[in-house]
């Protein structure tokens, strides 16, 4: 898709309900392409569930749904305990496990979006407990109020600490974070000027991290006047923060880099695309959840100019795998992996969080993401609903070759397959010797295949 | 020629095809061939060659020709009644060979390295499925699910063969496979391992040998399921064999062992047997053997000698130990099995049968152990190297010391090793590497100690005799309980000099404190807050972290509140402890009474109950770790969390020590489970 083309997209229409008809029906492969964007993917069952109803209501339990107190009292209690031994990787390796295990889809993906939007390493902060604390505000505002998640994270002490902004004196503003809050987090560069990043330093004066805990010395504050963005007053931290967020360009900022996310990495959208969801967000008084309900739900989404337009990150690549299976995994391995495919939870690699896209791709990662596969496949703790993939499998109803390769294409994929690449992995199922050997080596060849990498 | 009826018909049948042991040829073998019945006529076809042979002789001396006749047909005569005697004296003794039974030892090559016997199986059979833990795991939920798997049902159908097969119910058809006893040896020379198990007869023998081997055989795909060997039927099992001759089943991996013990088995039958290149030739298993004592279930015996010989093995037992734990824990044993000939082992196990019938027996030793390991090598003192005289000490011996006992105790370990001595001597024990690292510590160690000389001044002001208590925390309500809750634990020494060192440590504990809280400071941890009391005669420098306002009600508190580092002091006894709660138990703790010279060099007991008190105080935690690392869900960790507290509760304690006397070195490791209700 080039620049050119989405200029030709009628940006209207492009975010008007999208209405299955005969060309492009609600079906297994439209719900499958909603759950994999809106969440990690979706089971043979719950894509069943979803045709049943229509997208409209599918979109709405996304977007609306509700954690069950029952389970986020266990996930409660298990980040406890991970925060409980002061390791981070524990930490990592829970998150793994909320993703994998969570009942509403999107509030987690979402969770992964903010954190690569306010990307914050404990490689840097290293205590576990800040980090938690920042994943559950993150979580907590992820379809809610933007002005207020930015404010929130402001005072965010892991955020403050890997910024380096733990102190601010107003002999000494700190601009780190002014700058940050500005280029990274709120408009975007070319939307402010090295006068305002120093004006807003001086809002942010006194704003410190003592003992793991935000404090505001008034002593260290410059309480005199500042110019920032065209405003000017005796402004405090959270006044620079209202005057930033409020910038018209926030929005546009906001929803170019949501529209990566959810609808298609390249090329960035046109201003004109962009425009009419970033309208919704200021009228809605920078609410998320309404912008992403109209992405959702809009035919630019379920059009072609969408499926199969991302590469898989590598945790949307292995969650997702693994959700679409109904697997369970040791998560502390899984976590490890991740890292060494550039995606480690809680372990951005800059402050600028992952780039995406293609970057996902080399010829080191590709064979990373191929041997992660194959290790989830072969550890004997990998298990799916319970069962052994044979076991799995059959008990799906999947038990030829051809059967297995019909059953998983669906869920995994993005695109058909053609007919020869089903027929040779269907082969290589059917093979003699050790079953349980020539399907993992099946679902492995397939998860080798270029198309699997697309979402 | 007369031709007597064969002795006994249970000798197995030998047929003239001589055919090779799986996987060899050339085989030189001298056997008889045939039946039982041709067995014995060839026997006694000999006896008349020679027989004839002397007459012959006879013939060739000078004796008068008209004699010649006469002596002829005398010699005849009194060949007959020879042959007579002969062949009747044989047939008792060929009756007798059976009562005069080979050892299992006979039957091996002096090659064998390792050597084990379990000589009444039926016993061990009984020790586990007579015992009340069986029953205990039978009825636990796992168990039950088991039953139902397709593993289960695959394992009963494989029982049900077996029961047909040899007509009865598996057990006795286990301890009728077995009565006679199992024995194994790994052959040095050959790499192989063999496998003899006696049964109570040839027939049960047989059984097991048509039913089973033939089936197990036939299974092999593509290759001949059996040979022969000088007429015995071997049944080929990748790339070993198994084979029955009369009441014996011979399982091996490797020929050449297989072939061994075929041979002295037929040889023994033929009565050409010699136990010559025999391990029971082996004089140090001789000597291992007069170790073992009567009522042990099972033996093992490893010819260190030998094994020895081989130059990996020499080197490795000559390999520094390259730290100072592994040096503490096992570097008088090293040194010991450098140059010790032989190491016996025994098992002992409880008869639950007898504990069943006297339950009064029961409650009377409640310290009896179940299941008793000991292994046991020749000592000498001259053997102990110099610069491992921290480890049993030079003459006399070092003993542990008796220990206080506080409770909720999980854990004692009491020792005699000269820390002070081996630290000094690390030039002589360890690598270059090894030695940096210490030099290392030692600084850190010597600034940690207020500029005192660590191993001299500190490690050296303590006696030899050392005790590490391990026990179960109680929090109070009032303070913050952590997330993780740790055991305390506590190091019991013995000063040298207590009037001066007392002095001493109290400043030295109150610096490192300072330095803690220093450090602590600078991460934003907690501070400690120091305090000293005098209970009774012990004197206690305590110290706690003193809680900020959100951790001092909460349950999830981190874990530096498992610790309030304390020492105490009483006499000449020193506490080092994790917890004022442990310091001053056993601050106060009475001196334990007891013949201290009978103590064994190190004793080590766990105890299951507080132990299971500890994991089930972690219990939430112990889940968590469950689900994150198996991926499973937590109805799923919780049940296999709490089957392994429950397993644990079946145990009372583990035990170990580590006996020097002055000629053998004594390794004890029990097992005593709970009494069942």
């Amino acid at each position: 898709m080039t620049e050119q083309m989405i200029s030709e997209i009628d940006a209207a229409s492009a975010w008007e309900p999208w209405v299955p008809d005969e060309q492009s029906p609600w079906d297994t492969a439209a719900a499958a392409h909603l759950f994999r964007r809106a969440g990690f993917g979706a089971t043979a069952d719950e894509l069943q569930e979803a045709v049943r109803k229509s997208p409209a209501e599918v979109i709405e339990q996304l977007v609306s749904g509700v954690e069950d107190s029952t389970w986020q009292q266990q996930m409660n209690t298990l980040a406890d305990s991970a925060v409980a031994t002061g390791n981070v990787r524990q930490l990592s390796a829970w998150w793994a496990y909320r993703m994998l295990t969570t009942p509403v889809h999107l509030i987690e993906k979402m969770t992964l979006f903010w954190h690569g939007h306010f990307a914050t390493s404990a490689a840097k902060v290293q205590d576990a407990e800040l980090m938690l604390q920042q994943n559950q505000l993150l979580r907590t505002h992820a379809l809610g109020d933007f002005s207020a998640l930015v404010q929130e994270i402001s005072r965010d002490p892991a955020m403050l600490l890997y910024l380096d902004s733990a102190t601010n004196r107003k002999a000494h503003p700190n601009e780190n974070y002014a700058r940050e809050i500005m280029e990274l987090f709120c408009l975007g560069e070319g939307n402010y000027t090295e006068t305002d990043i120093r004006e807003l330093a001086r809002c942010f004066t006194g704003w410190e991290v003592r003992r793991e805990r935000f404090r505001f010395n008034a002593y260290q504050h410059d309480s005199g006047e500042k110019t920032i963005l065209g405003q000017t007053g005796r402004f405090s931290g959270e006044d620079g923060v209202r005057i930033v967020v409020a910038q018209p360009t926030a929005p546009e900022f906001l929803v170019s880099k949501l529209i990566r996310y959810f609808l298609f990495d390249e090329p960035a959208a046109s201003p004109q695309l962009i425009a009419p969801l970033a309208d919704l967000m200021r009228n809605s008084g920078m609410q998320i959840a309404p912008v992403i309900r109209r992405m959702l739900g809009s035919r630019l989404f379920f059009s072609p100019w969408s499926r199969a337009r991302k590469i898989r990150s590598p945790v949307e690549l292995s969650i997702g795998f693994l959700r679409t299976l109904q697997g369970s995994v040791n998560t502390f391995e899984l976590a490890d992996h991740l890292e060494a495919l550039g995606q480690g939870l809680l372990y951005p690699p800059s402050v600028k969080g992952w780039d995406g896209g293609r970057t996902w791709i080399n010829s080191s990662t590709l064979l990373g993401r191929s041997n992660l596969i194959r290790h989830l496949l072969e550890d004997d703790r990998t298990r799916f609903n319970r069962q052994p993939i044979e076991e799995y499998l059959s008990s799906s109803g999947a038990k030829t070759g051809e059967q297995i390769v019909n059953f998983l294409e669906p869920l995994l994929f993005a695109v058909s397959l053609s007919d020869p690449t089903k027929q040779r992995i269907a082969k290589l199922i059917n093979g003699g010797g050790n079953r349980r050997q020539n399907i993992i080596d099946g679902i492995h060849a397939l998860c080798t295949l270029p198309e699997f990498q697309l979402a | 020629m007369t031709r007597f009826p064969a002795p006994d018909t249970r000798i197995p049948a030998f047929r003239s095809n001589r055919q090779l042991f799986p996987g060899t040829s050339g085989f030189n073998h001298h056997g008889f061939t045939g039946t039982a019945a041709d067995r014995y006529n060839q026997i006694h076809a000999k006896v008349v060659i020679s027989l004839d042979i002397v007459e012959r002789r006879t013939s060739f001396a000078q004796v008068p020709a008209g004699s010649i006749h006469n002596l002829k047909q005398r010699a005849m005569n009194v060949s007959k009644v020879l042959t007579i005697v002969i062949t009747t004296l044989l047939t008792i003794c060929a009756g007798r060979s059976r009562a005069q039974e080979l050892s299992p030892s006979e039957l091996i090559p002096d090659s064998c390295v390792i050597y084990a016997e379990v000589p009444q199986p039926a016993r061990l059979i009984s020790a586990v499925f007579d015992h009340p833990l069986c029953e205990k795991i039978q009825s636990l939920d796992l168990w039950q699910n088991f039953t139902h798997s397709d593993a289960y049902r695959k394992f009963l159908t494989g029982r049900k063969y077996f029961e047909i097969q040899m007509g009865m119910d598996w057990r006795p058809a286990v301890e009728a496979l077995t009565r006679g006893g199992i024995f194994a040896a790994f052959d040095a020379k050959s790499q192989g391992v063999v496998v003899m198990v006696r049964a109570d007869s040839a027939e049960t023998a047989e059984k097991f040998k048509t039913g089973i081997l033939q089936l197990a055989a036939v299974g092999r795909q593509n290759d001949r399921a059996t040979d022969e060997y000088r007429g015995v039927t071997v049944y080929k099992l990748d790339k070993g064999g198994a084979a029955a001759v009369g009441d014996w089943l011979i399982l091996v991996n490797k020929v050449d062992p297989g072939r061994f013990v075929l041979d002295r088995l037929l040889d023994h039958q033929s009565g050409a047997a010699s136990s010559t290149g025999t391990l029971s030739q082996n004089i140090r298993l001789q000597e291992a053997r007069k170790q073992i004592t009567p009522d042990a279930a099972a033996m093992a015996f490893l010819d260190l000698e030998q094994l020895r010989s081989e130059e990996k093995i020499r080197r490795s037992l000559e390999t520094q130990t390259e730290n100072l734990l592994a040096e503490g824990l096992v570097g008088g044993i090293q040194s010991t099995l450098l140059n010790a000939p032989w190491v016996a082992a025994e098992l002992k196990i409880s008869d639950p049968k007898a504990a069943a019938r006297r339950p009064e027996l029961a409650a009377e030793d409640q310290s009896s152990p179940d299941v008793t390991l000991t292994l046991q090598t020749p000592f000498s003192v001259q053997w102990i190297p110099e610069e491992r005289h921290h480890y049993f000490g030079s003459e006399p011996e070092g003993h542990a010391p008796l220990l206080p006992a506080v409770p909720d105790q999980v854990l004692s370990l009491a020792t005699w090793r000269d820390v002070s001595e081996m630290w000094l001597r690390a030039g002589d024990l360890f690598d270059e590497n090894t030695n940096d690292q210490i030099a290392n510590a030692e600084g850190t160690l010597t600034t940690l100690f207020a500029g005192r000389d660590f191993p001299q001044e500190i490690l050296g002001s303590f006696q030899p005799q050392m005790g590490l208590i391990v026990a179960r925390q109680q929090f109070s309500e009032d303070q913050p309980i952590p997330a993780i809750r740790l055991p305390a634990f506590a190091l019991v020494l013995e000063m040298r000099e207590p009037g001066q060192m007392t002095r001493e440590l109290r400043r030295i504990f109150q610096s490192m404190i300072g330095f803690f809280n220093v450090v602590g400071a600078m991460e934003g941890r907690p501070q400690l807050e120091m305090n000293m009391r005098q209970l009774g005669n012990a004197e206690l420098v305590t110290s706690e972290y003193i809680p900020e306002d959100r951790d001092r009600n909460s349950r999830t508190a981190p874990l530096v509140f498992n610790f309030s580092p304390s020492v105490g002091f009483a006499g000449s006894r020193f506490v080092l402890a994790s917890t004022q709660q442990l310091a001053e138990q056993l601050a106060s703790a009475p001196v334990a009474t007891g013949d201290g010279s009978q103590q064994p060099n190190t004793a080590v007991r766990l105890t299951a109950s507080v132990l299971q008190q500890i994991l089930d105080d972690n219990r939430e935690q112990l889940i968590s770790q469950n689900m994150l690392k198996e991926g499973r869900s937590r109805e799923e960790a919780e049940t296999q969390i709490d089957l392994l507290l429950q397993i644990v509760g079946w145990f009372r304690s583990a035990d170990l020590t580590l006996v020097r006397k002055t000629n053998s070195l004594q390794l004890n490791i029990s097992l005593t489970a709970e009494q069942a209700p």
